[in-house]
């Protein structure tokens, strides 16, 4: 059986790669990728600690995420589908209204 | 005696009623007219008065209403009525009517006629409250009330700058001395647990000599800068800027006098410390002495007035420190008398002559204002102690008793009336007498005064001439108050005790009776001696400047540093000026400088710009970009996981 360690250690990566593509892409379909991997960390985190513990609620808590990430999925691509009729364009460096 | 609360109100509501309608209900002449009768009133009342209490020698003390409590003193107003106040109150009533019926005639056609009247009134109804006070804190109620009403007068043409300046002149200055009195009067409340007069003074005895000593010297200190004396004396002269009537009422009879009155209403307190009489008598003694000589060689007519003002109130002064009471206020009543008219002469020649302040241009003003020639000449003679007129049997007995009492102080007092009979009969040649110097256009236009402005100086004239006759009359009259013996609210230990802090005046006799008086000092050699001064400052000033047999400026030029010391006014001015006034300035903008410029705007400007200075700093992080943000939010939760796992 494979140590919880190694799923951590997975969970991590894969979190630490998401966060990097966020910050160093430029599209926004790209960056909404690097997201639901994060969240796909997170679920890998839960269920490695779930397994370690003995627990079932961190398996519980996997559906709910998987749930919101779906939603998540749909609405950013919803905003992202918004914002390319705007703008004919879906590239973050052009993309700096929060900016006064 | 209940009536006599209508002395000190009647003027009060004659200021309300001309304070709030007089612009609109009363103009000229009708304020004048009611100020006029709201103050006979006062007088007539007073008057009453002053015969009950001259033929009973009791005194009355009315309760009129409490003012605050204090602790387990309650404060009230309050009226004393008994010898010492009702001659006080009489003298300012009376005075106040005459001068009130020449000032209808002196500020005709004035703009502001009845805000002058309204404050004249106002002026009165203070300084009743301060004569009829049976306790400290309404004497100064009055105290600062007289000085307001000063300042109001001073500053009545207030669109002048140097009237204004004069009035902000003496209040200040005044300011110092209220200051030191109102310490005497918290001093004294702490010692005394009570402000009333006859309660303190039935204390004294029990009370250390050096407590005693610190009140009354503080108290003395407000009676300084209330009555000019050296000092903080710098505010009378130039208070001259006020209207004439006011130079008279104020800065002549009544309220400079204030500092007297209250010296001899707390004689108990001052005769239980020989130091404070020390200290009243040579104040008084060099102030008598200092504005005598000021007095010689001013230009301006009713300066020389107001020097002579100041002189005569250390004569005052000195007589209360010699522990001669009574003939220090009688020669307060006296004086208020003549110098009120000499005042009131001095105005009316001002406005036969448009307001020419300068002797030097005036002359020969006797052929045309002949009542006002006259009245002013009696005014002058009664000023130079010349027998009969009344200044002779008040001022003769101050000098005499210093004779008798201190050398040194006679000897500055002597040489004083000298100068007095000098300077004030210089005045009189130069304005009255003497060659014709007046404008040609102005001397067309010279005439004698109306009857509202001759009448009181008739009167006051008629005053001057046979006051001096009463001399034993008030002598007696004043007893009850001011002759420990006859102190009829002091107890036995007391009056000893205020007997004893009197003893240096003892083995001064005097003849009470005017007649006898007057023959025993016109035949002793000091009385002869005092008489000879007086005549030979006459008689110098008669030959300087109406036969001109010396020339004036050439003693001038002879004696250049002394002459200019006495016009520059011993330097008091220039010194306070530059050490009060400049050096105030001074100070206030090297203040300014470190504490406005430097502390205060460094502390608001500093954290205006560290605001700013931040904000334009932390703004260069804010790009817009989402990959930034997402950026600097990673290293922030980074840093604080690495926070949270090392002190963990």
């Amino acid at each position: 059986m494979v140590p919880y360690e190694y799923y951590v250690v997975l969970s991590g990566l894969l979190m630490v790669l998401g966060l990097i593509g966020i910050i160093i892409r430029k599209n926004l379909i790209a960056m909404l990728l690097s997201t639901e991997l994060m969240l796909n960390a997170v679920n890998i985190a839960f269920v490695a600690f779930d397994m370690k513990l003995y627990d079932v609620s961190g398996q519980v808590f996997v559906f709910f995420i998987l749930t919101i990430a779906a939603a998540e999925a749909a609405v950013g691509l919803g905003l992202i589908m918004a914002i390319y009729r705007l703008r004919k364009d879906v590239d973050v460096n052009t993309l700096t209204e929060l900016k006064l | 005696m209940e009536y006599l609360w209508i002395i000190p109100f009647s003027p009060l509501i004659a200021f309300i009623i001309l304070g709030l309608f007089g612009y609109k209900f009363f103009r000229e002449p009708l304020a004048g007219i009611i100020a006029v009768g709201a103050v006979a009133l006062s007088a007539v009342v007073s008057v009453i008065g002053f015969i009950k209490v001259a033929s009973t020698g009791e005194h009355y003390v009315l309760k009129l209403f409490t003012w605050m409590p204090l602790g387990d003193y309650e404060i009230s107003v309050s009226i004393l009525w008994d010898p010492l106040s009702a001659l006080m109150t009489c003298v300012v009533t009376v005075i106040s009517t005459f001068i009130f019926l020449f000032a209808v005639g002196y500020m005709r056609n004035e703009p502001s006629y009845p805000r002058f009247f309204a404050y004249l009134s106002l002026f009165v109804f203070f300084m009743l409250m301060l004569t009829l006070s049976d306790n400290l804190v309404q004497l100064f109620f009055g105290w600062e009330g007289v000085g307001l009403a000063s300042y109001l007068l001073i500053g009545f043409y207030h669109h002048k700058n140097s009237a204004a300046d004069a009035a902000f002149e003496s209040f200040i200055t005044n300011r110092v001395g209220d200051w030191l009195f109102l310490t005497g009067l918290i001093l004294a409340f702490v010692t005394f647990g009570t402000l009333d007069y006859i309660d303190i003074f039935n204390q004294l005895p029990e009370v250390g000599y050096w407590t005693i000593t610190i009140i009354a010297l503080l108290l003395f200190g407000g009676a300084v800068g209330k009555s000019a004396q050296v000092g903080l004396h710098i505010w009378l002269p130039n208070a001259m800027e006020g209207p004439t009537p006011v130079s008279a009422l104020i800065h002549a009879a009544t309220m400079v006098a204030a500092g007297v009155y209250m010296v001899a209403r707390l004689m108990p307190i001052f005769s239980a410390s020989d130091i404070a009489l020390d200290t009243v008598l040579f104040v008084g003694v060099a102030s008598a002495f200092i504005a005598a000589t000021m007095g010689l060689v001013q230009n301006d007519i009713k300066r020389i007035i107001a020097y002579s003002t100041m002189s005569q109130l250390g004569y005052m002064f000195a007589a209360e420190g010699l522990g001669l009471f009574s003939e220090g206020m009688f020669h307060l009543a006296s004086h208020a008398v003549f110098k009120a008219l000499l005042f009131l002469a001095a105005g009316s020649v001002l406005i036969g002559i448009h307001h020419i302040l300068n002797v030097q241009k005036m002359g020969q003003l006797r052929r045309y204002m002949p009542i006002t020639a006259v009245t002013f000449l009696i005014g002058a003679l009664a000023l130079a102690g010349i027998p009969p007129f009344a200044g002779f049997f008040s001022k003769d007995p101050i000098i005499e008793g210093a004779y008798e009492i201190s050398k040194l102080a006679w000897f500055f007092l002597w040489f004083g009336a000298a100068l007095t009979a000098f300077y004030i009969f210089r005045l009189y040649f130069l304005a009255f007498e003497n060659s014709d110097r007046l404008d040609p256009h102005i001397k067309e236009h010279v005439k004698e005064s109306p009857w509202t402005m001759t009448v009181p100086l008739v009167v006051l004239a008629v005053g001057a001439v046979f006051l001096g006759f009463f001399k034993d009359f008030f002598g007696n009259f004043l007893k009850p108050s001011l002759d420990p013996q006859h102190i009829t609210f002091l107890k036995e230990d007391v009056r000893i005790f205020v007997e004893e802090g009197l003893s240096r005046a003892h083995h001064v006799h005097m003849a009470e009776d005017a007649w006898h008086f007057m023959t025993h000092s016109l035949s002793s050699p000091l009385g002869l001696l005092l008489l000879f001064t007086a005549v030979a400052g006459i008689f110098f000033a008669w030959i300087m400047y109406q036969i001109r047999l010396i020339d004036p400026s050439k003693i001038a030029r002879d004696f250049k540093p002394l002459y200019l010391l006495l016009y520059n006014r011993w330097y008091f001015d220039f010194v306070y000026y530059s050490i009060f006034v400049y050096g105030y300035y001074r100070f206030s903008k090297i203040l300014w400088w470190i504490g406005d410029k430097f502390i205060i705007d460094g502390i608001v400007d500093g954290s205006g710009k560290v605001s700013l200075a931040t904000g334009g700093g932390v703004r260069l992080i804010q790009t817009g970009r989402i990959s930034a943000y997402v950026m600097q939010m990673a290293v922030g939760i980074m840093i604080f996981l690495g926070i949270f796992l090392l002190f963990k």
